[in-house]
């Protein structure tokens, strides 16, 4: 299985989150509202179509609008492998942060149990 | 509300087309919901942002991999690269953000000071002059007695006119100031009487109507007058029903028969209507009266040197016609081109200046060279990396050039800018005496030669180092301690000599500069004769419907100076017609009882002035021997006069003036009793010899000496500030009579500034180059000595680890510096004596080369160069021995 990038895991987040309205511009104002990363649209869309090559979203074209200047919008979203994906990359932080406190320090000495 | 064209070709030409839609879509459709809630011009600023950060490559590369190969057009993918090589220069530029700062600015300030002050030099010297062929246009003056250089008399006048062999035409004009009618305040304008010659002379047609005839040129002709395009338009408001109106000159309704084009201004633009000479060339006044102007066009085929021995010939034949008026002294007749009439004084101050602004540009240049080495210098390692990993070469010169092309281009937009201002604002800074500064405009030859050369030195000195490092072999400065010793100290050569021509240029500037400053302070310091400081002048001009005749002129003067003496916070007060340094006095013969002379030829002759009792004591003007007028000088009293020191020694050397007697050269005219002999006065500028003046009371001038004056100049002196008491004087002048004309209220200070204007301009602007290039300069040495430090640092570490103290290695750093140093200050002393000639006119009470000012400079550059040096000097003593011994 793929491991992620810390960018590709919160692309993919933003994607779960919006839902049906997961594209671009939107992805990129979930990721700077939420995740206080400022990221260049053409950034997200590299990451996005990195994502769809490794198989873990996928993409389809709606309609063109006129607010578009008549171009259509790509959508999102997650796909099972995707998901997969997150969960493992979640369980192997939770995992490493296991018994140390905020500081980074272990609660017990400088050997973390495994 | 659609986003920005230019971003979206831009956009269209790096996005692949798979996301186009995509990108290009949010991007619209963000633009659209930012302009309601941000505004326009953040929202284009968001726009240009995602476009600039979009990531062609990284899409192309993504875009590979998900779907099939796209064709690039080689055409894209050029734009593509070339646009990335952009974007990584402006933020590698950026990341250095003083270095980059400084290299613009240095380029953009000698672009712009370059073409602002080429565009004054044009304008004022080299523009041909707005009249029909203006080099055949020459100007004629007489000298009879003296070395002074003045107007023709009417027959001489009618003399030249008569020389159709060398003239085409002769005009002849002088200068009238009568009051302006219908008017809000009374005001005077300045009137050109002229003969009809004057416009065919000059060949510029009217705009409007047509110019007088011979006819109307003849004595006991009605006047009639030509107006400027100006009063047309300021006057009667442009309107076309000009030609059926009359202008009111001192009450007299003149009628308007023609309208000047605009622009035309002859003599200069204060002259705003002609009028008629009306010579009576039948019986010309004397032969004496030296009054007239004079402006001739030569015959086609004539050449100035013919017409100046055609001249010569004339005037010695008139010596011997008339020697009752040229016995004395001769004739000489001068001619001159109007060109040089025109700018002749100001030539010299303009052209240092041009020569000052081109070593500035020069000095530019070297530093940006310098700057662009150095960077040259930082990247020659991240050069021979990419080089080693593949880079063609000719991508690695385009990345290099890339950057100092944007350098270059910048710094010359600025300059662009900052030639436009200068344009605009020197022509206002410009003193009254810089002529022609109407019409200066932008050179759009000398903008493009600057920016050619601003550019082309980016290009050059970005090149070399990258040429360098392209063709030296990577393995060499990616070894251990490379760093190509000897390419090294042919570049450290190349450095040091640009430091040093730099500062010799420097020097150059910063001594001319100094000599200027000494010059400038000496004439402040030269004794005028007078007292400048809190003294107040204001000229009176009685209207002559007020005032009609001679006793009403004296009495009308006499109660404005017990009036304005009487003020609280005034000293004293007088009046007098010709203020000091403004020029203009009238030299008029005399007769010395018991030394009659049988011609006017022969008598002697000196400046006059009027005066009324105080005068002197407000001016400050010391009385030297006898008395000052007094209000007992009045008409009916016995005549009196007041001569200068220097024409009491040149007429009554060795013995005392006073109680003589002299009268004006002509018959029933009273002598005058000298009673009072007063310091001399520097009347037409400081850096001029004072004249031989005499002086006559003007209660009694019209019985003495032809007529009373008008108008004249009240002088106050004052308690305190003068310019705090100008309203109060204007008002208490204003109250005795509301019709007077006041005009010209200034502080004496003012008086003697505007004096010294054209000295003052040059000077501030020598001085701001001076100061720019020693800063330039300063900043160059810092540059080479810091490289030199950090090239060095193995050695210094190797030296201080072998037991040196800090203060040798600082003294070693410094003495590098220094010797730097002397080589600039060598060059630029051999360079200011090449130049000193150049200064030769400007220059007052010290030589160019003046030894003060050289060791004063001297000390400035090295304190300088010390200060510059100071920086990395302390660095270097900092070396960690065991850092810089470490391998890289």
């Amino acid at each position: 299985m793929d491991h992620l990038g810390e960018l590709e895991q919160l692309v993919m987040l933003a994607v779960l989150r919006l839902g049906d309205d997961a594209y671009g511009a939107e992805i990129q104002r979930e990721l700077a509202q939420r995740a206080k990363r400022r990221v260049s649209l053409g950034t997200v869309y590299v990451t996005l179509t990195r994502l769809e090559a490794k198989g873990m979203v996928r993409s389809w074209l709606g309609d063109p609008t006129p607010a578009r200047g008549g171009k259509a919008r790509r959508h999102f979203a997650v796909e099972r492998a995707g998901m997969a994906s997150l969960r493992t990359s979640r369980e192997a932080l939770a995992r490493m942060w296991e018994g140390l406190s905020g500081g980074g320090q272990s609660a017990s000495g400088s050997h973390a149990r495994s | 509300m659609s986003p920005p064209a230019l971003a979206q070709w831009l956009l269209t030409m790096l996005v692949p087309p798979g996301f186009r839609d995509a990108l290009g879509g949010d991007l619209a459709e963000r633009y659209a919901r930012d302009v309601p809630e941000h505004g326009r011009l953040r929202a284009v600023m968001r726009y240009w942002w995602e476009v600039v950060r979009a990531r062609p490559i990284a899409l192309r590369r993504s875009a590979r991999l998900v779907r099939s190969t796209e064709e690039t057009v080689p055409g894209r993918r050029r734009v593509i690269g070339l646009w990335d090589d952009l974007r990584s220069g402006v933020r590698r530029l950026a990341s250095a953000p003083v270095h980059s700062a400084l290299a613009v600015l240095t380029l953009a300030f000698g672009v712009g000071a370059t073409t602002a002050i080429w565009s004054v030099v044009d304008g004022v010297l080299l523009r041909p002059l707005p009249f029909a062929t203006p080099d055949r246009l020459v100007v004629m003056q007489a000298s009879t007695k003296s070395d002074a250089w003045y107007g023709s008399s009417e027959p001489e006048y009618l003399d030249l006119g008569s020389r159709s062999d060398v003239f085409a035409a002769v005009a002849a004009y002088t200068w009238a100031e009568p009051v302006l009618g219908d008017t809000l305040e009374p005001r005077r304008i300045t009137v050109l009487t002229a003969s009809a010659e004057l416009f065919p002379v000059l060949g510029v047609a009217p705009v409007l109507g047509r110019t007088y005839t011979a006819e109307e040129d003849r004595r006991g002709a009605d006047a009639v007058v030509v107006i400027s395009w100006a009063l047309w338009q300021q006057h009667f408001g442009g309107s076309s029903a000009v030609l059926q109106q009359s202008l009111r000159l001192n009450d007299l309704a003149v009628p308007i028969i023609g309208v000047m084009p605009r622009g035309f201004a002859f003599p200069g633009p204060a002259v705003q209507a002609w009028i008629p000479l009306r010579l009576d060339r039948a019986n010309p006044w004397a032969r004496n009266n030296h009054y007239l102007e004079t402006i001739g066009r030569l015959q086609r085929d004539m050449t100035l040197e013919r017409a100046r021995s055609q001249l010569a010939s004339l005037a010695a034949r008139s010596e011997i016609t008339y020697p009752e008026f040229y016995a004395d002294g001769g004739y000489r007749v001068r001619v001159r081109t109007l060109r040089e009439q025109v700018v002749g004084d100001v030539r010299g101050a303009l052209l240092v200046l041009l020569g000052a602004v081109g070593l500035l540009l020069t000095i530019a240049c070297v530093n940006v060279a310098n700057l662009l080495l150095a960077r040259g210098e930082v990247r020659r390692r991240e050069i021979a990396v990419r080089a080693a990993l593949g880079a063609r070469s000719g991508r690695l010169i385009r990345l290099v050039l890339v950057e100092s092309t944007a350098l270059a281009v910048a710094g010359g937009v600025l300059g662009v800018g900052l030639a436009w201002t200068g344009v605009q604002q020197l022509p206002k800074l410009a003193p009254a005496s810089v002529p022609r500064v109407e019409g200066v405009a932008i050179d759009a030859t000398v903008l493009g030669f600057s920016l050619l050369l601003v550019l082309l030195t980016g290009l050059a000195f970005g090149l070399l180092p990258a040429l360098t490092a392209a063709r030296t072999p990577p393995s060499d400065v990616l070894e251990e301690g490379g760093a190509g010793r000897v390419a090294g100290s042919r570049r450290s050569l190349l450095r040091r000599g640009l430091v040093a021509v730099q500062l010799a240029l420097a020097v150059a500037l910063v001594l001319g500069a100094g000599v200027l400053i000494r010059s400038f302070a000496n004439l402040y310091n030269v004794d005028a004769g007078i007292l400048t400081s809190r003294v107040l002048t204001l000229r009176l001009s009685p209207s002559p419907a007020q005032h009609t005749d001679n006793p009403d002129v004296v009495r009308f003067h006499d109660d404005v100076r017990q009036h304005i003496a009487a003020l609280p916070g005034v000293v004293g007060a007088g009046l007098v017609s010709n203020l000091p340094l403004t020029g203009g006095m009238n030299g008029w013969s005399f007769q010395i009882e018991g030394r009659i002379a049988a011609t006017v030829g022969d008598a002697p002759a000196a400046d006059i002035n009027q005066v009324t009792p105080g005068y002197f004591e407000a001016m400050g003007q010391p009385i030297i021997r006898g008395r000052a007028f007094t209000a007992a000088d009045r008409a009916d009293a016995p005549p009196v006069v007041i001569i200068s020191e220097s024409l009491a020694t040149k007429y009554w050397p060795g013995e005392d003036p006073i109680g003589r007697r002299f009268r004006v050269f002509a018959e029933d005219w009273p002598f005058m009793e000298i009673v009072g002999i007063v310091r001399d006065v520097r009347h037409y500028g400081v850096d001029r010899d004072a004249y031989p003046a005499w002086y006559v009371p003007h209660a009694q001038a019209y019985q003495t000496a032809y007529t009373s004056f008008r108008p004249m100049t009240l002088v106050v002196r004052t308690a305190a500030q003068p310019s705090a008491l100008a309203g109060t004087v204007r008002n208490a002048v204003r109250a005795l009579d509301p019709t007077v004309t006041i005009e010209n209220v200034r502080t004496m200070q003012d008086v003697l500034n505007a004096s010294l204007g054209t000295r003052r301009f040059t000077l501030t602007l020598i001085a701001a180059f001076a100061i720019v290039a020693l800063f330039l300069a300063c900043v160059g040495v810092y540059g080479v000595v810091a490289w030199s430090v950090a090239t060095r640092r193995r050695e210094i570490g190797v030296r201080m680890a072998l037991g040196a103290r800090a203060a040798s290695v600082l003294r070693s750093v410094l003495g590098e510096a220094l010797v730097l140093t002397s080589a600039g200050l060598l060059g630029g002393l051999l360079l200011s004596m090449v130049l000193s000639a150049a200064l030769e006119g400007l220059v007052f009470g010290v030589r160019p080369m003046d030894p003060l000012t050289c060791i004063a400079v001297a000390v400035l550059l090295a304190m300088t160069a010390v200060l510059a040096a100071l920086g990395p000097a302390l660095r270097a003593t900092r070396v960690d021995p065991l850092a810089a011994l470490r391998p890289d």
